[in-house]
């Protein structure tokens, strides 16, 4: 697999993070709040609150480590690669969204493609997804935060609080083109979010480019803003 | 109800110009992670949401500087914030804050008597009052783009809008319609970018029916969200 899990680059690294899961086991919700363009079950919401949630334990927090030869590589083991993304992710747990648009209010619950990920790394988190008939992470989709108070203040998935970075919802992040990447996001509509409110596909409407077309950058190539935040103890699905 | 809300900060009214025939009502909101205190709770990188209940009938077109600004006095307001699991809304007292947003200089959010990039404004520069245009933008071929909406509808103005996406210009606006925008998130009276840090000397109180309201934003560089929605909003 290539370098799909890199959300960008800076300098951190530490090999002291790559401890396992959390010994403790504590209720925790994650939460991503954007505007942005949204589809569920067909129906175009335009500059919607969205709102995704997900309710877990600290028990089963993983740590997962990219390398420059290897996408999953928890213990990102230095065998002449490098790494280029690392971080945590929950896999268990439910997650939910919740839209408003024109007054009202739409909700589902997303199947468990999508799953909680942060990387410390380069300073993202937010909700991944395994998509595509050969289940592949797209890191960056449907709705994560990068740089910003995000990369700055570097937490981890374990610690309650609330950061601030650009929104992304892209198909084949890091689009960035200083990183030699292709430049573009993929058309979401390629792997809609199966939840049971019908299919749910998050768009990314507001990048800035190199011209012609290639987004320019893996943090600021987004213009828009969104929240990541952390409760922990959290009984219940926190804003959902 | 609406209130008729005139504050103690001087506007220079130059041709200022009503809404339009079709007035809406209207919401508008900023989100935030910031420092305050709201009666006796000191908060320290809260998520902060502020509305203000509106009409678009009541913006007004008016001067300031030189530049054209839009400003809407008259509604109710509440601020939100959320931090650790504890919520607290509260109301705030009317004439309290007015929208403001300067597409010139890319600035926008809610103005008080304290000033008008007080208790919170976003800016397309990691400055209370926005770009410096002369430096930043409105010169075609700068050689890159903006990061956030505030500073590429500037940059757009300047004859940039190759550098962005369609569905950008868009979003320009005069308060009259609903609108998406973002940039950096300053909540402080008076933010020293020498420290980069909100002095602890408090501001004047924003009164609300929680107590006083005050905000110390320590960062300059978190971003914020500043929207405005047509038609009222539905309690869920």
């Amino acid at each position: 697999m290539s370098l799909r899990n890199k959300l960008g680059c800076a300098a951190i690294g530490a090999v002291g993070w790559l401890a396992a899961a959390s010994a403790s086991a504590d209720p925790v919700a994650y939460t991503v709040f954007a505007y942005t363009d949204v589809s569920l079950n067909g129906r175009l919401f335009h500059n919607a609150a969205v709102t995704m949630s997900y309710a877990g334990d600290t028990a089963n927090i993983q740590a997962w480590c990219a390398t420059t030869t290897s996408a999953n590589d928890p213990n990102c083991t230095s065998d002449g690669s490098f790494i280029v993304a690392q971080g945590w992710k929950l896999e268990t747990g439910t997650a939910k969204v919740r839209i408003v648009s024109g007054g009202h209010t739409y909700r589902a619950t997303l199947s468990s493609q999508v799953i909680v990920s942060y990387d410390h790394y380069n300073g993202g988190a937010g909700f991944s997804s395994y998509v595509g008939s050969d289940h592949h992470l797209e890191p960056a989709y449907p709705l994560t935060v990068d740089g910003s108070s995000l990369l700055f203040n570097a937490p981890d998935m374990m610690t309650t609080g609330n950061w601030s970075g650009h929104a992304w919802s892209c198909v084949g992040f890091p689009p960035g083109t200083s990183g030699l990447n292709t430049g573009t996001c993929a058309d979401p509509s390629v792997y809609p979010i199966q939840t049971d409110a019908g299919p749910l596909i998050v768009y990314q409407p507001y990048v800035s480019y190199n011209p012609p077309n290639f987004i320019s950058d893996d943090y600021n190539g987004s213009l828009n803003s969104g929240f990541f935040s952390v409760l922990i103890g959290s009984p219940s699905q926190g804003d959902e | 109800m609406r209130h008729v809300l005139r504050l103690g900060y001087a506007l220079a009214l130059a041709g200022s110009a009503y809404g339009p025939v079709h007035a809406h009502p209207v919401v508008y909101s900023t989100q935030l992670v910031t420092d305050g205190q709201l009666g006796s709770w000191v908060f320290s990188q809260a998520m902060v949401t502020i509305r203000l209940q509106g009409d678009t009938g009541n913006t007004v077109t008016t001067t300031q500087g030189g530049d054209t600004v839009y400003v809407n006095d008259v509604g109710d307001a509440e601020v939100t914030v959320s931090q650790g699991g504890k919520t607290v809304t509260a109301q705030l007292d009317p004439g309290q804050i007015f929208a403001r947003y300067d597409p010139v200089n890319g600035s926008v959010g809610f103005g008080s008597a304290v000033g008008p990039w007080y208790p919170v404004v976003l800016t397309c520069e990691q400055q209370s009052a926005g770009c410096n245009r002369a430096t930043l933008v409105a010169s075609t071929a700068r050689g890159f783009s903006a990061g956030q909406i505030l500073s590429a509808l500037v940059d757009i103005d300047g004859g940039d809008s190759p550098y962005y996406s369609t569905a950008v210009p868009g979003l320009q606006t005069d308060l009259r319609g609903a609108t998406l925008l973002t940039g950096y998130a300053i909540a402080c009276a008076a933010y020293n970018y020498t420290s980069t840090s909100c002095p602890s000397t408090l501001p004047g109180p924003i009164t609300t029916d929680k107590g006083k309201l005050y905000f110390l934003g320590q960062d300059y560089a978190g971003k914020g969200v500043f929207t405005a929605i047509l038609g009222p909003e539905q309690d869920d």
